[in-house]
């Protein structure tokens, strides 16, 4: 007779009755990697926030004999062509970019999560027309759409924003509609209908908080791609104007400078890509971490 | 009893916890004897697949893993044992699937869909050395004709998806049978299968005994299974060997309290329980980390004494040589038995009056619509498919009308035309004295509350994301829409107490309810409007046999109380029977029989209700069914002439195949729709020769 110890693989699944997380133990255990692109993005907010406080200089403070400097003691990330600090200037500009970034993507979120219930719910002609309608969005690349409203709307912060939320509304749309489709038929949906609930009770009580996994990490993913959206306007001229510190903006001016200055185009791609890597990781963190529905399996 | 057998498979003191310390076996010591059929019987979550996956030596995630598997040779010879437990991969290797097979509940999740079943056996048979290579597809035809797959060459080039559910279990069993292994582990081989198919893989299984020299284990929850079909019985109670014996002498005297209890809950196919009550466990499962240090069944036990709590039973010989038991008071249980429910409340007496409170006329349900081949001109290629047929039926008050059919026969159609989630495409039901429209939409909160539903799953009929306080309150307000907040507390604490739950439920969640807790939850809900019908769609399928004792009981004490009557839709015909009043039996979307309870279920018999009733196990060895199996698989189109005329075992040929039968009714409102005369079918014998009394 033999007695063998058995070590548990790494990472092997835990046994199903403790695989029920509790709300403490979803937040703990998060990868490394996730907490650092959490600190990446807290740091970021923080930038916005407290820009006044932490950038060494103003915005728009003018060093009119250190122009196109590279990175020293005195201004850490170099200066622009017109001698103002690149380093304060990126601070300053995270709020304009968050704002808008995140108020446009909670807009396609918003929208896109309305016409996804509906449509995933409705079913029938409705679901029929919605969905097409989707689909011919769908089909042109977001930059175009979102420019071709840009030029009806002007160039503006608002407009900016409008855009991509319209832009972005077909694709949240086509996710919570998938999302609504798996439940729709689910018990306690046919409990509510039996009930005599109306559609909008069955719709945002019923299976509204079913269906907020997949709609928070939408809303994350959504985020990281506006702020590349709202960056490439800036880069195209079509958001707000100089001397606002705006990063796409920055890039754009660099460009005549690329030679002489590369560190004016660099600081503010490196704080773009920064800030959409860390939200992507974020996002991929919550997708794990968030548990979905039971599988809706049925038989007969 | 096989004990003159040698030992094929020997397991002693198997332990095995996860981590967080869940332990999952505990303890676990028998032997498996060659050409011995072992069956491992137990509720869910009492380690029977966490066994069958050890013994393949698949233990992926365990913490620690202690005892002994030895396989020994062929014939249980010496040469060739091995020890399983911390053998080498290469060695494992060996043993997987040549001389160790299983078959699990699932054929699909085994059969790769991308390969032909022949194909699949191919590999199977190769794994023995010593068969030449053109001698394997021949080996694969005979495996086929060995579970007798009709036409064994043309379903061999067929892809598992062109397999019926039962046919392709076959196919599992040929590929397990390929390699003639030493133990052969079915693991609930039946579980997801219509108790037709069922009935005809268990012959299969039986027929195997005879034919294969392998040890058997046989897994499974049902305890009527395992009496038809195993040798000895282990019953397994939180990953411990609680009995072991010959299953007759199981049936006969259980020594386990578990076992006794296990017994006595499940209700009868053969007879009406007492005072339409079952007997139940109390409590639940003890939590698999749990390490109390005497009996693990001594707080759900009847017969616990001070001495239960504080050593730990061994399995110990109780009368009749092999038949062991954990239980200090084994012999007093097998004397004295499960006790009756003390908890009887008034009996349920069945309708008071004759008043229908539900009537449906000629419903029916046809899906889809009819299709031209050029839209408007050419042939027809489509036609719309006839779920449910001119069904109608009336519902008295206080009654229970049970409607029982294989899946694919309507019955959750016709549930769900009357609850009007589905449209029918004919007919009208009345509720009361008023008419009820269609879809649920158009039906007035007057009528709403009347008429309720209770689902099958458990865990989808109650949003995860609400309170049990917060989906009793919003039940209470809508369907009672008069009463006051205050009243509405009240009667949400009245609700959940007479269904058995406490008023701390209030705060939970559905995550930290069990089954049998949630479905009680579903059925206060139904209940909140006071309603006149409750339609209950296989409310019992999906929960423990003692959970589903004490749901069929809630469920007939409330009858009692409140005069409600239930639409019971169930495929478990001794469900159906204990519970109905009256039965409808359908099948392709028609009434075949439908009349009192005690009529359905004995002669004049309608041939489909017999072969349904003789496909269902009898939980009992000593019960001797006759065997009447139904050829075929349903029909995905009713065929013309009597709908059952293609697999029936009676049919009278032409005139069968030509014309709808007549509705023949006997004085006691009991119906059949057969072309067969009813004094013919009333000649025929009883199908189950009863066992002992009660």
């Amino acid at each position: 007779m033999s007695v063998v110890q058995h070590l548990a693989a790494p990472g092997g699944a835990t046994a199903r009755a403790s695989a029920e997380p509790s709300p403490r133990r979803r937040l703990s255990g998060l990868s490394g990697l996730t907490i650092a692109a959490l600190l990446v993005v807290a740091m970021f907010v923080a930038f916005a926030l407290l820009a006044e406080v932490i950038a060494p200089y103003p915005p728009n403070q003018v060093h009119i004999t250190e122009r196109m400097q590279p990175p020293s003691a005195r201004f850490w990330l170099g200066t622009d062509n017109m001698g103002r600090d690149l380093l304060s200037r990126v601070i300053h500009g995270t709020r304009g970019v968050l704002v808008t970034s995140v108020v446009a993507a909670m807009l396609g979120v918003v929208g896109g999560t309305l016409v996804g219930l509906i449509s995933g719910y409705a079913g029938g002609w409705l679901d029929e027309i919605i969905m097409r309608l989707v689909d011919a969005l769908l089909a042109l690349p977001s930059i175009l759409l979102a420019l071709l409203l840009l030029a009806r709307l002007g160039a503006s912060r608002l407009s900016i924003v409008l855009g991509i939320g319209i832009v972005y509304t077909p694709t949240v749309a086509r996710v919570v509609r998938s999302a609504v489709l798996a439940i729709r038929n689910v018990e306690f949906v046919q409990a509510a209908r039996l009930r005599g609930e109306s559609t909008a009770y069955i719709l945002f009580r019923e299976i509204l908080p079913n269906i907020w996994s997949p709609i928070v990490v939408e809303a994350s993913v959504r985020t990281s791609y506006a702020i590349l959206l709202t960056a490439s306007f800036g880069f195209l001229g079509l958001g707000v104007q100089e001397p606002e510190p705006d990063w796409g903006l920055m890039v754009s001016r660099a460009r005549d400078y690329i030679q002489v200055a590369p560190w004016m185009a660099i600081v503010p791609v490196v704080a773009i890509s920064l800030l959409v890597i860390a939200i992507s990781l974020v996002s991929d963190g919550l997708r794990e971490r968030l548990v979905d529905l039971p599988a809706h399996t049925h038989t007969d | 009893m096989n004990h003159t057998q040698p030992v094929q498979v020997q397991i002693r003191h198997l332990s095995l916890r996860y981590p967080g310390g869940v332990q999952a076996l505990r303890d676990v010591s028998f032997d498996i004897h060659v050409g011995e059929t072992i069956g491992i019987v137990g509720e869910s979550g009492c380690g029977k697949s966490t066994l069958a996956s050890v013994l393949v030596g698949d233990a992926p995630a365990a913490q620690e893993l202690t005892g002994s598997i030895v396989l020994r040779g062929s014939d249980g010879a010496d040469e060739g044992a091995i020890e399983m437990l911390g053998a080498s991969r290469e060695a494992l290797r060996e043993v997987w699937g040549r001389r160790v097979a299983t078959v699990y509940q699932d054929p699909q999740a085994t059969l790769n869909p991308s390969y032909t079943i022949g194909d699949q056996i191919d590999e199977a048979v190769m794994r023995r050395p010593d068969l030449a290579p053109d001698g394997v597809r021949q080996r694969t035809l005979e495996l086929l004709r060995q579970v007798r797959i009709p036409a064994p060459e043309a379903t061999a080039t067929r892809y598992p998806h062109q397999l019926s559910g039962g046919q392709q279990q076959r196919a599992v069993i040929a590929m397990a049978l390929a390699a003639n292994p030493d133990l052969l582990i079915l693991d609930e081989p039946t579980t997801g299968l219509d108790v037709t198919t069922e009935a005809r893989i268990l012959d299969l299984v039986q027929e195997l005994q005879q034919e294969v020299n392998a040890g058997i284990l046989f897994i499974t929850h049902n305890l009527a299974v395992i009496a038809q079909i195993a040798d000895r019985i282990g019953v397994m109670y939180a990953g411990e060997l609680v009995e072991m014996g010959a299953v007759g002498e199981i049936f006969a005297a259980p020594a386990a309290p578990y076992t006794a209890g296990l017994l006595a809950c499940i209700p009868r196919i053969d007879r009406q329980s007492a005072n339409r009550r079952l007997r139940t466990i109390p409590g639940s499962v003890p939590s698999p980390s749990a390490q109390p240090i005497g009996c693990l069944f001594a707080e759900r036990c009847p017969f616990v004494e001070p001495r239960c709590r504080q050593e730990r039973p061994s399995l110990r010989p109780i009368g009749e040589e092999g038949h062991l038991a954990r239980c200090l008071r084994a012999e007093q249980v097998c004397e004295e038995g499960w006790p009756l429910d003390r908890l009887a409340r008034q009996s349920n007496n069945g309708p008071s009056d004759d008043r229908p409170v539900l009537q449906g006329r000629g419903l029916s349900k046809a899906f889809g619509r009819r299709a031209r081949k050029h839209i408007f001109f050419g042939p027809v290629v489509r036609r719309p498919v006839s779920a449910v047929e001119d069904v109608s039926f009336t519902l008295a008050k206080g009654e229970t009308l049970g409607i029982v059919g294989e899946s694919g026969c309507g019955k959750s159609t016709l549930l769900n035309c009357i609850a009007g989630l589905v449209r029918p495409s004919a007919g009208e039901l009345v509720m009361g004295d008023d008419a009820l429209a269609p879809v649920v939409r158009k039906r007035s909160q007057q009528i709403l509350h009347r008429l309720q539903m209770v689902f099958q799953n458990p865990d989808l009929s109650l949003n995860p994301r609400h309170t049990v306080g917060a989906i009793m309150r919003r039940a209470v307000k809508v369907l009672d829409r008069d009463s006051t907040p205050a009243e509405r507390r009240q009667r949400v604490a009245d609700l959940l107490g007479r269904v058995g739950l406490g008023e701390h439920y209030l705060a939970r969640r559905p995550a930290e309810l069990s089954g049998g807790e949630k479905q009680r939850v579903a059925v206060a809900r139904a209940l909140a409007g006071y309603p006149d019908v409750v339609l209950a769609d296989e409310v019992t399928s999906a929960l423990d046999v003692s959970v589903r004792a004490e749901i069929l009981n809630l469920l007939n004490d409330l009858q009692a109380d409140e005069e409600v009557s239930y639409l019971f839709i169930s495929h478990d015909m001794s469900a159906i029977r204990h519970i109905s009043h009256r039965v409808m039996v359908l099948y392709l979307g028609m009434i075949m029989e439908m009349g009192p309870v005690e009529q359905v279920f004995g002669p004049p018999y309608h041939p489909y209700t017999e072969a349904l009733m003789s496909a269902i196990p009898a939980p009992d060895p000593t019960i001797k069914t006759r065997r009447i199996r139904l050829s075929g698989e349903l029909p995905a189109t009713r065929p013309k002439g009597c709908p059952f005329h293609t697999r029936c075992p009676r049919s009278l040929g032409a005139l069968c195949q030509r014309e709808l039968p007549p509705w023949r009714e006997t004085d006691g409102g009991h119906g059949i729709f057969c072309h067969i005369p009813l004094n013919e079918l009333a000649a025929l014998e009883p199908l189950t020769m009863p066992g002992p009394p009660a």
